[in-house]
């Protein structure tokens, strides 16, 4: 290895106990999946986030401290092994190197979790401008990590921070196994320009646009309190990350055979905006003027048949002529802004979706009547879950079932081909 | 209104009359940009919003950022007279307004009432706080060059206190013209940060003082670079005064979609709405008018956009109204102050490990 590379490897901060070597890392042998220590570990991770009230208080990381405990890691064990048999041995692939989107944002620990979880070393950029939440979640992974039990997960996982530096993701892509890219289009292609091990892969996470599809009808028979509820978890889906999570719905598709019933839409938008109150303290004012500026491009632009008058500016709702998701998805600004469209019958959704749709949030359909969708029709979608849980994640993920993803198969002939 | 707004006395109607006039005007344009200006058409018909508004509160507004991202113009092409750019720093989207002959007519005579408030009618020796070349290509003019144009109206036998871009003061020209002029009214204008940064500072480094206590300065431009500088417009006064021995400093507030319609500081530090122009404090949770001393979004509306459909504008500054034909100075209407830029949201959402999107 020539020398200016090890000078550029020296601007790497290590944020967790361990010093990244990279030299060291080569000769490193894998865990197995679903080892004993890395269950440990999970465990203790999601016990010692919930001993601190200052993070405890983040619903995202409530969350994931969740994901983490005993009973949910068995039930995602279990579907893993489900595939194994005489033939088929798991095993990990090695080193993967982990880019976490810039901004907060919890997601991107799942994926190194699972990484973890499934034997391999990793090694995960966090960006120098990530907030004070990420900084304690590193600091507790970090307590977690020096206990001595850990020991040999210690010398496996690697938090770090270096500042923009093309030589280091160069020399760091060089050994990877798996590269697990988040954060949208623009890293997505800066990363991947630079070579993977000669059996690396990537697994990427570009930009995505997610929506809601709700029976009309079916909102149209909810009580009160009924209503109540589901726009709870309609917000629950839209506010957390200031609607700009990949699956945070930004389109709602009213499915609706028969006449158009404009006061059952009302009806909900006004229970949103009530709902909405819950996460008044988190749209700034520029984020309001942010959707006004949305909502009259748009409207220039010919696709706006209305706009409602809403009672605050919480939720800015705004009826579409054309279901024109792919300008509306790049003008999105986030902060509570949705754009509905009626259709007349579920199956022409599929044509209105795109590459980049991932996740429907629906209230009204049955999953049976989804199966039989997906099952029929080429639709452009990845994760269709009911309204209230468009943010929690799934071992699978963006089409991709991540366990699978970071680890290798072993192909052991079957016991009747032996001799 | 046209005709009258320019005749009645810039400051001298009360609110409730004024509100009267300028209704009358705005409801005008607001149907006038409807039949003239597709994209404005456009949104207030998705916006379902009548034309003839009951109150100024009425009025539909548009986010002032919408003159960055389209062109929206109230005239057939031939018509175009001359269109302004804001003078965004590079890589920023700047605004484009579109003039015909008669709004940029409307905004050169308001400017002269307004002005002429501070100044007196005569034209009065100018130093110009800034170099010359800002002003010599017309063709691409920048807010900073059209400003400035547009207040040499005011003065008499303009002298630059800067060199050229290397914003080098010119000694030589400023001492002629302080020698010259010391005993009697003289007019500077400059912008703010200019005037702070190439004028105020460069004098006390070097310990040159000059001293014209009969200057009234009038600067504009914004408070952002001063402001990270911890400079408000206090210090700003007491530094200038202490440097140049001038007392009279009117700070302005006016932007490139709103060229004319300017609201100027007066002797008691309050910005004042003129006749033909008023400002609205919004609160941005439901878009209502708040009360005075309520902080909120800055609106401003002007009499005078015929062009393109800028009358009514949501600014992206913070403000919030003072007083109501309460000013000390006598001056009538609305005062209001303004409190800076509307800070930026964070960074949310799951794009983006490398860059920042433009929001």
């Amino acid at each position: 290895m020539p020398n200016h590379e090890d000078n550029n490897i020296k601007d790497i901060r290590t944020l967790t106990p361990c010093e990244l070597n990279v030299n060291d890392l080569l000769g490193l042998e894998t865990l197995s999946p679903f080892s004993d220590i890395a269950l440990d570990f999970s465990a203790a991770f999601s016990r010692q986030i919930m001993k601190r009230p200052e993070i405890r208080r983040f619903p995202e990381i409530v969350a994931l401290a969740d994901w983490l405990r005993p009973r949910n890691l068995a039930k995602i064990q279990a579907a893993y092994f489900k595939d194994a048999d005489e033939s088929r041995v798991f095993a990990a692939r090695g080193i993967a190197l982990h880019f976490a989107p810039a901004n907060v944002d919890t997601i991107f620990l799942y994926s190194t979790m699972i990484s973890c979880l499934v034997g391999n070393i990793n090694i995960v950029r966090v960006s120098s401008r990530s907030g004070d939440q990420l900084r304690i979640l590193i600091q507790v992974l970090s307590e977690v990590l020096n206990d001595k039990k850990f020991a040999n997960l210690k010398s496996r996982l690697f938090v770090i921070q270096y500042e923009h530096n093309d030589l280091i993701t160069m020399r760091l892509s060089k050994i990877a196994d798996v590269r697990v890219i988040w954060g949208g289009d623009n890293a997505v292609a800066k990363i991947r320009q630079f070579p993977l091990s000669m059996r690396g892969k990537d697994v990427v996470f570009p930009d995505r646009w997610s929506l809601a599809v709700l029976d009309t009808n079916a909102v149209s028979r909810l009580s009160d309190g009924e209503l109540a509820t589901l726009s709870e978890k309609f917000c629950n889906d839209s506010y957390w990350f200031g609607q700009m999570a990949c699956s945070s719905p930004q389109a709602v598709f009213w499915v609706e055979s028969g006449p158009e019933n404009r006061d059952v839409k009302a009806r909900f938008w006004n229970s949103v905006s009530t709902a909405a109150q819950k996460f008044s303290d988190e749209v700034y004012p520029v984020d309001f003027v942010n959707k006004l500026v949305e909502q009259d491009q748009l409207a220039i632009d010919g696709l706006v048949e209305y706009i409602y008058k809403m009672p605050t500016n919480l939720a800015s709702v705004g009826s579409l002529n054309a279901p024109d998701i792919v300008n509306i998805h790049e003008k999105h600004v986030g902060s509570g802004i949705f754009w509905e469209y009626t259709l007349e019958s579920l199956e022409e959704l599929p044509r209105m979706l795109t590459s980049k749709s991932q996740t429907i949030s629906s209230y009204g359909i049955s999953s049976e009547r989804w199966r039989t969708i997906a099952r029929n029709h080429e639709i452009n979608i990845d994760r269709i879950v009911p309204t209230g849980l468009a943010l929690k994640f799934d071992a699978v993920w963006d089409g991709m079932d991540l366990l699978r993803e970071f680890s290798r198969i072993i192909y052991i002939a079957e016991s009747g081909l032996w001799h | 209104m046209q005709e009258t707004m320019f005749e009645i006395s810039v400051y001298g109607l009360p609110q409730p009359e004024k509100e009267k006039l300028l209704l009358k005007r705005l409801n005008h344009l607001t149907e006038h940009h409807v039949e003239n200006s597709g994209a404005y058409a456009k949104i207030i018909r998705a916006r379902g919003v009548s034309a003839e508004a009951a109150s100024l509160d009425e009025v539909p507004f548009l986010p002032v950022r919408l003159f960055k991202t389209h062109l929206l113009s109230s005239i057939p092409e031939e018509e175009r007279f001359k269109l302004l750019t804001s003078s965004g720093t590079t890589g920023q989207q700047v605004s484009q307004i579109v003039l015909n002959r008669k709004t940029a007519e409307y905004q050169s005579r308001a400017v002269i009432k307004i002005m002429q408030d501070y100044l007196g009618k005569q034209r009065i020796p100018m130093l110009i706080i800034d170099h010359p070349k800002v002003v010599k290509d017309r063709s691409s003019f920048s807010a900073r060059g059209a400003g400035i144009l547009g207040m040499m109206n005011f003065g008499r036998k303009p002298v630059y206190a800067l060199k050229d871009e290397t914003m080098e003061i010119d000694w030589s020209a400023i001492d002629t013209f302080v020698d010259k002029h010391q005993d009697e009214p003289i007019f500077l204008f400059g912008f703010t940060f200019m005037v702070w940064k190439y004028f105020v500072t460069v004098l006390e480094q070097q310990s040159h003082k000059i001293n014209l206590p009969h200057g009234i300065l009038v600067h504009s431009g914004g408070w952002k670079k001063l402001q990270d500088e911890a400079v408000g417009n206090e210090i700003f006064k007491e530094r200038v005064e202490a440097v140049s021995g001038i007392r009279r400093i009117h700070n302005f507030y006016g932007m490139v979609e709103q060229v004319g319609s300017i609201f100027v500081e007066c002797e008691h530090g309050r910005l004042h709405a003129p006749s033909f122009a008023d400002v609205n404090i919004r609160n941005p949770y439901d878009w209502s008018s708040a009360g005075i001393g309520q902080k909120g979004i800055i609106e401003v509306l002007s009499a005078l956009p015929e062009s393109y459909p800028g009358h009514a504008l949501l600014t992206e500054d913070e403000g919030k109204i003072t007083g109501i034909d309460s000013c000390p100075c006598g001056r009538m209407g609305k005062t209001f102050e303004v409190i800076g830029r509307l800070p930026k949201a964070e960074l949310r959402g799951c794009s983006d490990t490398f860059q920042d999107k433009g929001r």
